[in-house]
């Protein structure tokens, strides 16, 4: 009798330590959503050529781009309710003229959205900031992106060179535009209803017009070097950034 | 009886308990006895810098490092053992030449420089053509070069095994007999880890201290942009747009800071484009850090320029304008819109300031820091 309650005991604890698997594990599990946001350098209605002159922008200028560095901040999926969900640390680096365009989020809320945000730039004390000890490969890391001017000196937020022809200057020129300093920094807000659902792992592109960044009101040609220093600079830069808005737009999350 | 039931029974439950524990960590060949030294990398990188990205794939290790130093300062890495990379590469010259060029085997001459090697943990492109993004396989090209060391696989591999240096060292440091694909991973461990960070320029601060009044003159003109407005240069010397940073040098992630500066229109040696066959790449070379510059004459890819005085000549009076792929940071030297390029003519006081704030980069623990030099 004794023996068979043993058997029985053992019998019920084999039972319940039958499978390997954790309880959980026999759900179906579901990931949070993940995000890749893709930025696209554009002209017109295609991709802009790098390095590459031909790119006639409407104020008359032909640009060669072969550097467009930007330093973001403040990075944010916008919720239908108004709600704001930071990526990451916020921080983020691309350079459209190069490969390195593409910023990877995970573990997102899934939910409704209806846009994305960011700050060109960073703000004043971040910016003045002993830059050391960034991570490698963080978006402030000062050797990694380039995007600084030493010591105490600040991030140049937009990093935009290359070389301009036009009608009076028909051999191509130089022309490096720094947009930094703490004035030039710039919110951005881009709308596009999209939903992130468990599971989903999205790629969003989002498109950088060059020639609506570039207007009549932004010419090149007319001050080949602008670091934002002067009031003269600043007061040119301040009408690039004032484009921005139009320039940047969510072409596809899917 | 009863106790053996009960025991078999537990027995039986522990068996499943144990068979039900996640296998991970658990290492059951035979390397869970290996055991290597990891480099602590904040030990080796200044924080000022801001932290380089590390291959993944080759984490640094005291044993690895060290195997990597031996390699890298032993002749026999070349078929007639009579080349090592630092025959080219010597400490003393912050690991570059005093050749215009370099001599390999049986005295070929290279086309090219050979380029100085510090601070490579924060670079993205290797050669002067910045053909190179990874350590590990660049260094099989000079080996394999038939005017550099001229060597070929089969007989390193041999070479490597059958030394009872290496077959210790690589025991050490992979745990393993030597090979040429570790050979390779032990070398990028060693060059990795060449830092210069001491120099007169890094413990003067922003406020450059203990510099001299032309050496600040000269870091006030590297720092400034030229102008042209008055039809004559009253600017600086707009060195920082491509030797900016703490690094000194360009890191444009396009090209990973190859670039044009003016110094052909014909291009003789093609850079990057005898690379890529682009029309565009033609005539581009890397932008080289300027720290240390005053150690490594001759300049420029193909060593044309014996001193620092001839470099400054070149940008003050000889840029190339019509150069097909000029640096937009060259090519934008004009006297206002419309207006023509003009050469930046530095007067001589500012070329002298100009070449004593440059020699405030050199770092002269670099040269003789024990953990570079030789160990044979």
């Amino acid at each position: 009798m004794k023996m068979n309650k043993i058997c029985i005991i053992a019998s019920l604890v084999l039972m319940a330590f039958g499978s390997c698997k954790d309880p959980v594990d026999n759900v179906e599990k579901k990931e949070k959503p993940s995000l890749n946001l893709e930025f696209k350098a554009r002209m017109g209605n295609a991709d802009l050529a790098i390095n590459t002159q031909g790119n006639i922008m409407s104020n008359g200028d032909d640009i060669l781009v072969n550097n467009w560095g930007i330093i973001m901040s403040g990075i944010k999926l916008i919720k239908t309710d108004g709600s704001e969900v930071l990526l990451g640390d916020g921080y983020g680096y691309v350079n459209l003229a190069s490969s390195i365009r593409t910023m990877e989020y995970k573990d997102l809320p899934a939910g409704d959205y209806k846009g994305v945000k960011f700050t060109l730039g960073v703000d004043a004390t971040t910016n003045h900031a002993d830059p050391s000890g960034w991570p490698a490969k963080h978006p402030l890391n000062i050797t990694y992106t380039n995007m600084h001017w030493g010591w105490a000196g600040g991030y140049i937020f937009q990093a935009f060179e290359g070389k301009f022809k036009n009608a009076m200057q028909t051999s191509p020129v130089g022309f490096s535009w720094h947009t930094a300093t703490d004035a030039c920094t710039k919110e951005i807000v881009m709308m596009k209803n999209f939903t992130l659902n468990l599971n989903d792992k999205k790629n969003g592109k989002i498109y950088v017009a060059i020639d609506k960044m570039l207007d009549e009101n932004v010419m090149i040609s007319a001050m080949p070097t602008n670091h934002s220093g002067s009031s003269t600079e600043l007061a040119a830069m301040q009408k690039l950034l004032s484009n921005l808005n139009n320039t940047y737009s969510i072409h596809s999350i899917e | 009886m009863k106790y053996k039931v009960v025991l078999s029974i537990l027995i039986t439950t522990g068996v499943f308990f144990v068979s039900c524990k996640k296998t991970d960590g658990i290492n059951t060949n035979d390397n869970s006895s290996f055991k290597t030294t990891s480099i602590s990398v904040t030990s080796i990188f200044p924080t000022q810098f801001g932290l380089p990205a590390l291959p993944s794939d080759n984490p640094l290790t005291e044993e690895g490092v060290y195997l990597g130093r031996l390699l890298f300062y032993d002749k026999n890495l070349s078929i007639d053992k009579s080349i090592a990379c630092a025959s080219c590469h010597e400490q003393g010259k912050a690991f570059a030449e005093d050749k215009k060029v370099s001599i390999g085997i049986n005295g070929l001459k290279n086309g090219r420089n050979a380029s100085a090697l510090f601070n490579m943990a924060y670079s993205r492109t290797f050669f002067w053509d910045g053909r190179q993004n990874n350590l590990k396989t660049l260094v099989f090209e000079p080996i394999q070069s038939h005017i550099e060391m001229g060597m070929n696989m089969l007989e390193l591999n041999n070479r490597l095994k059958e030394s009872s240096l290496y077959q210790m060292w690589f025991k050490k440091a992979f745990n393993n007999s030597p090979n040429i694909n570790e050979m390779s991973l032990a070398l990028e461990q060693f060059l990795l880890t060449i830092v210069s960070k001491d120099s007169k320029f890094d413990k003067a601060g922003p406020d450059l201290i203990n510099f001299t009044a032309s050496e600040k003159r000269g870091a006030i003109l590297f720092n400034s942009l030229a102008d042209f407005s008055t039809g004559i240069n009253t600017g600086g010397a707009d060195c920082f747009h491509c030797h900016g940073s703490v690094l000194f040098q360009s890191q444009n992630p396009i090209m990973g800071g190859v670039t044009n500066n003016g110094l052909d229109s014909d291009f003789t040696d093609k850079g990057l484009g005898a690379i890529t066959g682009k029309t565009s790449d033609l005539g581009l070379f890397k932008t080289p850090s300027l720290r240390n510059i005053e150690l490594t004459a001759p300049y420029m890819h193909d060593g044309r320029f014996a001193t620092l005085a001839d470099v400054i000549e070149h940008y003050s009076e000889h840029i190339k304008f019509n150069s097909p792929n000029l640096s937009p940071n060259l090519a934008n030297h004009i006297d206002g819109p419309g207006g023509n390029p003009k050469q930046m003519k530095l007067t001589t006081q500012q070329k002298t300031d100009l070449i004593n704030y440059l020699k405030t980069l050199t770092d002269n623990e670099l040269i003789v820091n024990p953990l570079y030099s030789s160990p044979y």
